[in-house]
């Protein structure tokens, strides 16, 4: 599936190619409520029939063994799907990617076919998405189209890598734990829970872009500030009166606008 | 031998080149510099060359093969290397990964999943030549994007020569270089150049350097070819001279 739409997808680079992958989502969204056979808006469970009893490896399991079962099943994938991604990030095939990221038109006059490389990544985060997906399947016995194929889904997933870092191997993991974290912590205090995610982002587009693990690397913003504390201590004033003197600019700027806004004048 | 001919390129109503015929590489090596005031179509040629543009009317031969609709890409696999006039390297890569990446492209080996990327004795022995070859062992670890310009300019040229071409195309490897600097570029590029024997078509702006090193000189003008002859052309044109006489460095 990811061959497919990433050919028709990756003709385009940027927000069109984003808008495009979200745009397929939606479709087999719709294709998915929209087909009875694969079950409409109530799904399908995994193994159709009276009995229902999901099956692992070809033998039946009481639920308390299953979900057990389940759970190490899945850090068994994960560690597996870790290795295999290290291994690429230590392959020649990754220089390609990040030539390709860092510098496209340098990319193709050292020639490489850019969009065939492109094309390779985008299938190999759908087999890891696909597995994913059918681990999600095997866990929760049951698949609907809301749970998975919904774009709020996607943004989860986004979520995690946002929060993780980009361009770091074990940032979208830690990424999905605090996510998930998050969650289940806010649901807990707050019907508003959904806020809390939201802000979280707020702070990470703004102060941390490159998320958890890409902050406490080296060279990361949390480390430098560390070591410019270490060095001089008294960084930490400036830093105060830094903050102090642009949130005293931003309120200005806020009454300068009321202002306007309310009389016409400044 | 790489041909233009009748090479035509027009953005709206300017046209960029106008009916361009030129021949490199007659014989193995050469150096031939390009030059012309801003404006002239210098750039603009060497992208239609390399597959950065492709031409409005005319063709492209490589060794008797129109090479026209070939992608960029192509080009290089068919030993066709390039180098750009802002230098674009992998800014956050290593001056020793910047080499690597390029030769393992060469070579071939991207598309391995599961290989160290620097385990390849063969690639490292190249990337280790090539940093001698450029002199810049020193910088081998540093970051591209903290290169003083002089050696991000010798990055530039070192990889596109990793690329192993039998024509490589320069766009003023010593444009934003000091003074001080450029005799030591210049010299580095042309040494290595002879010494493998590539065909080498570099833009210019700096007659000394022309004067000193170019086998054959294309002057270009408004898009079209002014002349072509030995270096001593500089000296004997005239109305050349006029053309080229308050041309800065920067265009």
């Amino acid at each position: 599936m990811a061959a497919i739409i990433g050919v028709l997808s990756l003709r385009h680079t940027g927000l069109y190619f984003a808008l495009l992958t979200l745009a397929f989502g939606q479709l087999l969204y719709a294709i998915a409520l929209g087909q009875s056979a694969l079950g409409g808006s109530d799904g399908l469970p995994i193994r159709p029939g009276p009995a229902n009893q999901p099956l692992l490896f070809g033998t039946a399991f009481s639920p308390d063994v299953y979900q057990v079962l389940t759970y190490y099943l899945t850090v068994v994938v994960i560690l597996i799907g870790l290795f295999v991604m290290y291994r690429i990030t230590q392959s020649p095939f990754r220089n390609a990617l990040d030539a390709i990221g860092q510098e496209r038109t340098r990319a193709r006059f050292i020639g490489l076919p850019v969009r065939r490389y492109v094309w390779a990544a985008f299938v190999i985060s759908g087999i890891y998405g696909g597995v994913a997906g059918g681990l999600f399947a095997v866990v929760r016995q049951y698949v609907r189209p809301e749970g998975t194929l919904f774009f709020l889904r996607s943004g989860d997933i986004l979520f995690m890598a946002i929060l993780g870092g980009f361009r770091t191997l074990v940032g979208p993991l830690i990424g999905g734990v605090v996510l998930v974290f998050l969650q289940d912590v806010g649901q807990d205090v707050t019907q508003y829970y959904e806020f809390l995610t939201g802000a979280v982002l707020l702070i990470l587009v703004y102060g941390f872009p490159r998320g958890i693990v890409g902050s406490l690397r080296s060279g990361g913003i949390v480390n430098t500030r560390i070591n410019e504390l270490r060095r001089e201590p008294s960084v930490l004033s400036t830093w105060g009166r830094t903050a102090v003197q642009s949130l005293e600019r931003k309120v200005t700027e806020a009454l300068t606008s009321l202002r306007i806004i309310l009389f016409g004048v400044d | 031998m790489l041909e233009a001919r009748n090479l035509r390129k027009s953005f709206g109503e300017l046209v960029a080149t106008d009916d361009i015929t030129l021949e490199f590489g007659k014989e193995d090596g050469e150096l031939v510099f390009i030059v012309g005031p801003n404006g002239a179509g210098k750039t603009t040629f060497i992208n239609l060359l390399t597959g950065f543009l492709s031409p409005d009317e005319g063709s492209i031969v490589l060794d008797g093969d129109d090479i026209t609709g070939m992608s960029a890409n192509g080009r290089v696999d068919a030993g066709i290397a390039r180098s750009f006039q802002v230098v674009k390297v992998f800014e956050e890569m290593t001056v020793r990964e910047n080499l690597r990446t390029v030769v393992l492209t060469e070579q071939g080996k991207t598309w391995s999943l599961f290989s160290m990327a620097d385990g390849h004795e063969e690639v490292e022995a190249q990337v280790e030549e090539l940093l001698e070859k450029f002199r810049l062992e020193d910088a081998a670890d540093t970051v591209a994007e903290e290169l003083p310009h002089g050696d991000r300019k010798l990055l530039d040229v070192a990889m596109s020569f990793g690329l192993d071409p039998d024509y490589l195309l320069l766009d003023e490897p010593t444009s934003g270089v000091s003074t001080r600097e450029k005799e030591y570029v210049i010299e580095t590029i042309v040494e290595v150049g002879r010494a493998e024997g590539v065909t080498t078509v570099t833009i210019e702006h700096d007659m000394d350097i022309v004067t000193e090193y170019a086998d054959r000189v294309v002057a270009l003008h408004q898009g079209t070819v002014h002349g072509v002859g030995p270096p001593t052309m500089l000296e004997t044109d005239d109305e050349l001279r006029r053309l080229l006489l308050g041309v800065g460095d920067d265009e």
